[in-house]
């Protein structure tokens, strides 16, 4: 009687959000190539126009793969329902501007990936919504940065590139104080390593195209509703809870009470603003969903075997990776992520800039670009491109030196990547003829 | 949409549609632990498509201010004082689970507000697993989980939803979170205290339509043939794929059900 009997995680993982194909007896998740879909008749149209009855009509707002994806995401993390975006970048900007309007205010924490900083920093105050950005270990900050007109908190679960623990429970306590709902971005983390619904976030955001995915072919995000939030008690989120024209006086926490945020989402956010996903994008990741907690296990193994190997080597100056005792939040980490703190980790090695970028151009195995969470080891070094537009004082506070070398460990054998990475090591310290 | 029953607050949702008086009153009773808002599937468009749509949040579920109403008998009269203060009666009456033991209660003690009966999850008692009674009295995000799990067809389980993205047992477990922690247990004891459902039965004249998940493991499918026995006009429509949630797990089925059931009983 005590064992709700759920299906668990990994077989979520493989099934959630699919029955096989009714017409053709398909087992796999058909690709649904197609822009629209034909009406039974103008009622039929008409109901779906007006949120009548549920179904597809054109593939900006809903896709049958894309609706699977959407639903699998949901049931992992624990949510009501999950909208899938054209990037991880969309997925945020459709959290933004379904929840927010001109005038609106977001707190959000100061290590964040560059692109989602600049979003907040540089783009978003062009259409009237600022942010002040904080500590991300310090909760206290975050209620410090409150203003009347606050209406969001934001904040990476596994910092990039600095791996910063969030205390989601501190931080959504904040936030819930505040009477504003907690967004966390966990990308690095995956539902595999922390279910942040579970301990107090409110809507929980991904870039798919990473770990998710994990083979680095198709673009993708998703937000994920947790339906925890009470919008109608909060009282500041309108574009929730007062009549909208756009469905002839719709209220949506009225009308579909926990999920009224998805549902504003996708029939306002993906109807007007249009960044939704293909069904081809969809078919790919869905592909590496199904194998996300076999492949996680080994990420993370993969991963403590570098830190490890990092950790004794002399030419290594620092490791951020919070596997390393040495790292500020291992012990948070410890209590948070039992199965581990996922794949990304920074270091620097003797000789600064010069040796970092010797030890870029010497790695063999693994890929100098601008990704994470492929199946292949990844290095980066952040302060020449995805951050290079914060200048040398915000790099600081980012916690990304000029030093700071980024690393995704992908799904090699682990022996194979260490080589790499040391015989790397090795050439950057050797003078320069 | 607020009113307000004996000075307490009420909520209901009308899918923001200007009432017309002319048109037939439509009432939706929810189950145990939930709200108005598990009907949405059906409630709007019925508010679209000709009734006066009313899908209520009983006392202290949803918006509609507390407590929660200890018995069947109270919250039948309780809707019939909304049937009144709305003047949508004589309704059609659709309930579920705990929803559809108050509709037959009302339908049988108050039968000049009730147009046609549509109960959904039903059966004459439905009596609650006493050691669900029990973790409901101490630990209601744990009883919601069990009653989300058991009250869902194995089908759902694996998802597959009509509403795109939509993951309907993380749903049903956060809208039972939503309640106040003795929401839960008070209606799970209105349930199991309930022995007045052969006797309403009797005196039902409405006609009456159940509806029947066939993987209903919370009141299981053969448990309505008292009812099918006692009530005088009664028909049964058998959903596949469905369980105990069959409005929100087959919704386009039990939308046509609902219409057909609203056509037969619109004299």
């Amino acid at each position: 009687m005590t064992d709700p009997g759920f299906l668990k995680f990994d077989t979520l993982s493989l099934h959630a959000g699919q029955q096989p194909d009714p017409t053709t007896g398909a087992r796999a998740v058909p690709i649904y190539q197609t822009t629209s879909y034909c009406f039974d008749d103008t009622d039929h149209a008409a109901g779906l126009f007006n949120l009548e009855v549920p179904g597809h009509l054109y593939s900006r707002l809903s896709n049958p793969t894309v609706a699977v994806l959407e639903e699998r995401l949901a049931a992992l993390e624990g949510g009501v329902a999950a909208i899938c975006t054209a990037s991880g970048t969309a997925a945020l900007h459709l959290a933004m501007v379904t929840l927010m309007s001109a005038g609106d205010h977001v707190v959000a924490s100061r290590n964040l990936y560059g692109g989602s900083y600049n979003m907040l920093n540089l783009t978003m105050p062009r259409f009237g919504i600022t942010t002040s950005f904080v500590d991300p270990r310090d909760p206290a900050q975050f209620a410090a940065a409150v203003q009347p007109n606050t209406k969001l908190f934001f904040a990476e679960t596994l910092g990039n590139p600095g791996i910063e623990v969030l205390d989601i429970e501190a931080v959504a306590n904040e936030a819930h104080s505040a009477g504003v709902p907690l967004m966390v971005d966990s990308t690095f983390s995956t539902p595999y390593l922390i279910r942040p619904i579970e301990h107090g976030a409110d809507i929980v955001m991904h870039s798919v195209t990473k770990f998710l995915g994990g083979h680095g072919i198709a673009l993708g995000g998703a937000i994920i509703d947790g339906g925890t939030f009470d919008w109608e008690e909060s009282n500041k989120f309108p574009t929730l809870t007062e009549p909208y024209e756009g469905y002839h006086g719709i209220v949506f926490t009225e009308e579909y009470g926990p999920a009224a945020l998805g549902q504003r989402a996708r029939a306002e956010g993906l109807r007007d603003f249009g960044a939704a996903m293909s069904p081809a994008n969809a078919f790919h990741l869905l592909q590496g969903v199904e194998t996300l907690p076999l492949r996680m296990a080994r990420h993370v193994s993969n991963t403590i075997a570098v830190v490890e190997a990092l950790a004794s080597n002399d030419a290594v100056t620092w490791i951020k990776h919070p596997h390393s005792p040495t790292h500020q939040d291992h012990e948070l980490a410890k209590r948070l992520y039992p199965k581990g703190t996922g794949a990304i980790l920074s270091f620097g090695i003797k000789g600064g800039r010069p040796a970092g970028r010797r030890f870029i151009e010497s790695v063999q195995l693994a890929s100098h670009l601008a990704n994470v969470g492929d199946a292949k080891t990844l290095v980066l070094h952040p302060a020449s491109t995805t951050h290079q537009q914060m200048s040398d004082a915000d790099l600081e506070l980012a916690g990304v030196g000029q030093d700071l070398i980024r690393l995704s460990v992908g799904l090699e054998d682990a022996s194979d990547i260490i080589a790499d990475l040391e015989r790397a090591i090795h050439k950057s310290q050797k003078p320069i003829a | 949409m607020k009113t307000s029953i004996g000075g307490r607050n009420v909520r209901f949702a009308n899918s923001a549609m200007d009432i017309d008086r002319d048109a037939p009153g439509l009432v939706f009773l929810h189950g145990a632990g939930m709200d108005h808002s598990m009907w949405q599937l059906q409630s709007r468009y019925f508010a679209h498509h000709g009734f006066r749509s009313i899908a209520v949040d009983l006392p202290g579920h949803g918006k509609s201010e507390g407590p929660p109403l200890e018995s069947v008998e109270a919250l039948a009269d309780w809707t019939a004082e909304i049937i009144d203060k709305l003047e949508v009666g004589p309704a059609h009456v659709v309930g579920h689970s705990l929803g559809s033991l108050i509709a037959l209660e009302l339908a049988g003690s108050r039968p000049e507000l009730v147009r046609s009966l549509v109960l959904l999850g039903t059966a004459a008692e439905l009596p609650v697993n006493d050691s669900l009674l029990k973790i409901a009295a101490t630990d209601q995000h744990r009883a919601g989980q069990l009653m989300t799990s058991w009250s869902h067809d194995p089908k759902t389980h694996r998802g597959g939803h009509d509403v795109p993205g939509y993951w309907q047992l993380g749903s049903s477990i956060h809208l039972i979170d939503r309640c106040p922690e003795d929401v839960l247990s008070t209606d799970l004891h209105a349930c199991n205290n309930y022995e007045g459902g052969l006797s309403a039965a009797e005196r039902i004249s409405a006609r009456t339509t159940i509806i029947v998940g066939l993987g209903d493991r919370m009141s299981r499918p053969g448990q309505i043939e008292p009812l099918l026995t006692n009530i005088a006009d009664v028909e049964v429509v058998e959903i596949a794929g469905a369980g105990h949630m069959a409005m929100i797990e087959a919704s386009a089925a039990v939308r046509t059900a609902l219409a057909n059931a609203f056509a037969h009983g619109a004299g």
